[in-house]
């Protein structure tokens, strides 16, 4: 016959452990959390799965921005919105002359098309409640051939931080423990690391990824990077559900990121042509309907920006964000803003 | 259902809530029950045979005791066991399969799903309980059991039944038959054997496994890299084992059932002979009472009870023969097991040519050295194990010892920082002369080191989580 017998000294014994793991616990989420600390570690990850750094970086980054700064705006897209427009000359240059104070974060992740980037943009509104966002756009961002981050807006943290609990989820967000926890694997993988430094490294505190020297045109020359082309019906809702913050917000903008003059042919099948009537015109439109406000500004700053201030075709070095974002922010002044 | 696994520790602690809500009689039933349903989420078939084999050595054991033609039943039952061992072990060699079946019928034997629904899990570990059952009731060294629900707990008891320890039915039967008590010292036992499962399951063996399996081990089969791999192999199949081993005595612990242990700190040996006292100690002295000492008997009997060269030498060859063929039939097996038998053959001669060289006499410097040639002598026959091929182990046996410049250091460290731990465990074990040295410590030391092992364990759960591990090394026998 199995039967059982227990004391009392049994539990003391669990209680103790117990008691000792939860302290353990606690000071590892306090050790984790000391800015000494933190910024001798790498960047822990939000995902137990997902490997792309640059999000955690990013998110990394705005949890410090915000310590000091009340996040009044969000640069959303992808890489290029993200290495274009530095937030912190944009606000400087709206504040010196039209006295309208910001606190731009720049969210822009590399290779992030629009479907991913509406669901970043309701954890940020729902977490920082900004007044502005502006979205950089260009045509990659809506290519139906490209999966590449699509299911990134899919991991448990995100799908949390957007209303759908998950354990994993709630764990990332809250404990830094976890979220170390899960970098661990991740650091065992050597391409990782590289990205991981990388992003650490290029990204700077208001999230502006800083792109040094210039390495002109890359890949071939001739062919057409967006072949078959076409706005993506996924991602076009997907920029309705961000234009619908409108109502949240005090304002969307959406601003054309531009690509080096000679890209430009390449760019889309069709040449320049295949790019307006294509991308530009229809995306045009599409806002023009909606009443949202819609920055074109490959004709203009093509002729403005000299070759020795683009990192490559598509993306803006650092000296050519510089004035990329001046005259951005002369732009909204001037048309967006200046009636406020 | 693994061992290692959420679901398997919620099921054992449903049926030990079943077992203790139960009047008497029906505890054994539920067990068993719960044993043929562990099973059976391996695969029914398994099942289906487990109850075939169990029926059969029941009632032949009983037939063993009452039959006019005891011996007759005695070794039909004999030669039906081994048989049937032969059997499942030669389908699962694909070198038997070739040699014995033509082409296309080797294809098909040889497919994964032929042999997941034909190989049952832990077959070899049941079938050398039966033999052992039927052995000792035909000399009447215990009475043949008569319940057969008790008999099939023996056979299919759920925390030994994947790969043992290999139980012998007279310390097993009463064990199950007696009153039992859970009280707080059994459940600590449990809960630490457990632990220290785990913690040689997980933290060491899937670590060293996971640093193993780096691309700069695989590329790199020369000098130091190559001699860390083979020790990593060595560490990581004992700690694999033992874990395993020390995770369902844990289990069965909490349903007042001690089982076998199976390890006692082997590395630590300071001969083969030592060595095999000390690793996988259910089947070294299932293969002692069952193979060495008959074998033995009948070449003394032979030679008028005189000692010689044949009678001396011969037995300990042919019992690490079977062990060789019990992991497989396979050359590289087979290899292994005549391997260990010359390593016993010669030990015995240089220790009876000269007394002094036994290592458990004289100083600690000499049974350190006798230690380390212990363990080089095993890690190198564990080479056979690893590669699966006699010339694949001698190739990289030959590449230990080609020297090569440039490599990693910093590959090394890692490994070996759990080579350290590992040994550093069972020295504790073997001072303290304790298995479970925590529970030596005062209540506030024991919770200490028991939150210390169970943050390790997450850690490590973590940092191997990408790498694919196997279940366990000995479900494969």
């Amino acid at each position: 016959m199995l039967s059982i017998k227990i004391s009392r000294k049994l539990f003391h014994s669990i209680l103790i452990t117990s008691g000792m793991l939860g302290l353990a616990i606690l000071i590892g989420e306090i050790i984790l959390r000391l800015d000494y600390i933190r910024h001798i570690l790498p960047t822990p990850t939000l995902s137990r799965v997902a490997m792309y750094p640059e999000l955690d970086v990013k998110w990394a980054r705005l949890e410090e921005y915000a310590k000091d700064h009340d996040v009044t705006c969000f640069i959303l897209g992808s890489s290029m919105a993200e290495s274009n427009i530095d937030g912190d000359i944009l606000a400087d240059s709206l504040e010196k002359n039209n006295g309208i104070e910001l606190s731009c974060f720049n969210f822009g992740l590399t290779g992030f098309k629009l479907e991913s980037t509406a669901s970043l943009a309701t954890v940020l509104e729902r977490r920082f409640h900004p007044k502005y966002l502006i979205i950089g756009v260009s045509a990659v961002d809506f290519d139906p051939n490209s999966d590449d981050t699509r299911n990134l807006s899919s991991i448990p943290w995100f799908q949390t931080m957007q209303g759908a609990f998950s354990v994993d989820g709630w764990l990332s967000e809250n404990s830094m423990i976890y979220r170390y926890l899960s970098l661990l694997p991740k650091l065992r993988d050597n391409d990782y690391r590289d990205e991981l430094k990388k992003s650490e490294t290029s990204i700077g505190p208001n999230g502006f990824r800083v792109n040094l020297g210039n390495r002109g045109l890359t890949g071939n020359g001739n062919s057409v990077r967006l072949k078959e082309y076409f706005l993506n019906p996924y991602d076009l809702e997907a920029l309705d559900k961000i234009l619908a913050y409108q109502e949240n917000v005090e304002k969307v903008f959406v601003i054309e990121m531009p690509v080096m003059a000679e890209f430009l042919p390449h760019y889309v099948d069709g040449g320049e042509a295949g790019y307006s009537e294509k991308f530009l015109y229809p995306l045009k439109l599409h806002l023009e309907q909606k009443e949202i406000m819609f920055l074109d500004t490959q004709k203009e700053m093509s002729g403005l920006i000299p070759p020795e201030f683009w990192y490559n075709e598509n993306h803006l070095n650092v000296e050519g964000a510089n004035l990329f974002s001046r005259w951005l922010a002369d732009k909204l002044r001037a048309t967006v803003m200046g009636g406020e | 259902m693994n061992i290692v696994s959420f679901q398997f520790f919620i099921f054992a602690f449903i049926v030990l809530a079943l077992v203790l809500v139960s009047p008497k009689r029906w505890q054994n039933p539920i067990l068993l029950g719960a044993s043929l349903v562990f099973y059976a989420t391996w695969n029914l078939t398994f099942v289906a045979i487990l109850i075939i084999v169990t029926t059969i050595n029941f009632f032949a054991g009983i037939w063993v005791k009452t039959n006019l033609n005891k011996k007759l039943v005695f070794w039909a039952i004999l030669i039906l066991n081994i048989l049937a061992l032969a059997l499942f072990r030669m389908l699962d060699s694909r070198y038997v399969i070739q040699f014995l079946f033509p082409m296309d019928m080797a294809a098909l034997a040889s497919q994964e799903w032929v042999k997941h629904f034909l190989l049952p899990v832990g077959f070899s570990f049941y079938v050398l309980q039966a033999i052992s059952y039927q052995v000792d009731v035909s000399q009447k060294r215990i009475e043949p059991e008569r319940n057969f629900v008790d008999f099939s707990l023996y056979m299919a008891y759920f925390p030994r039944l994947l790969s043992g320890p290999i139980e012998r039915a007279r310390t097993f039967l009463p064990k199950i038959k007696a009153d039992r008590v859970i009280d707080n010292s059994l459940l600590s036992r449990a809960f630490t054997l457990v632990l220290v499962g785990l913690f040689r399951k997980i933290v060491l063996a899937d670590t060293i496994n996971s640093l193993l399996q780096n691309d700069y081990f695989q590329t790199h089969p020369y000098g130091i890299i190559g001699l860390v791999n083979l020790l990593g192999y060595a560490f990581y199949l004992y700690n694999d084992f033992a874990g395993y081993t020390s995770i369902v005595r844990g289990i069965s612990c909490l349903f007042g059932i001690e089982l076998s242990p199976n390890f006692v700190q082997p590395y630590l040996s300071r001969s083969l002979t030592e060595f095999w006292a000390r690793w996988h100690i259910s089947l070294s002295e299932w293969l002692r009472d069952y193979i060495y000492f008959p074998l033995s008997r009948w070449l003394l009997s032979r030679s008028g009870n005189r000692r010689n060269a044949v009678n001396t030498y011969l037995p300990p060859l042919v019992t690490m023969m079977v062990s060789g063929l019990w992991h497989g039939f396979t050359p590289a097996m087979l290899f292994w097991g005549i391997l260990h038998g010359i390593y016993l053959m010669g030990e015995r001669l240089i220790f009876n040519l000269r007394p002094s060289f036994r290592p458990t006499e004289g100083k600690i410097w000499r049974q350190l050295i006798t230690g380390l040639i212990t363990f080089s002598f095993v890690a190198a026959a564990w080479s056979l194990f690893k590669f699966g091929g006699l010339r694949e182990s001698i190739i990289w046996l030959e590449g230990i010892f080609i020297h090569q410049e440039a490599i990693e250091i910093k590959m090394i460290y890692g490994p070996l920082l759990l080579f350290l731990l590992s040994m550093f465990l069972d020295w504790l074990q073997y001072h303290y002369k304790e298995e479970l040295i925590t529970l030596k410590l005062n209540l506030w030391a024991r919770a200490g080191l028991t939150a210390i092992v169970i943050i390790s364990l997450v850690v490590t759960t973590f940092l191997n989580s990408y790498i694919p591990q196997p279940a366990f090394i000995y479900l494969g026998f």
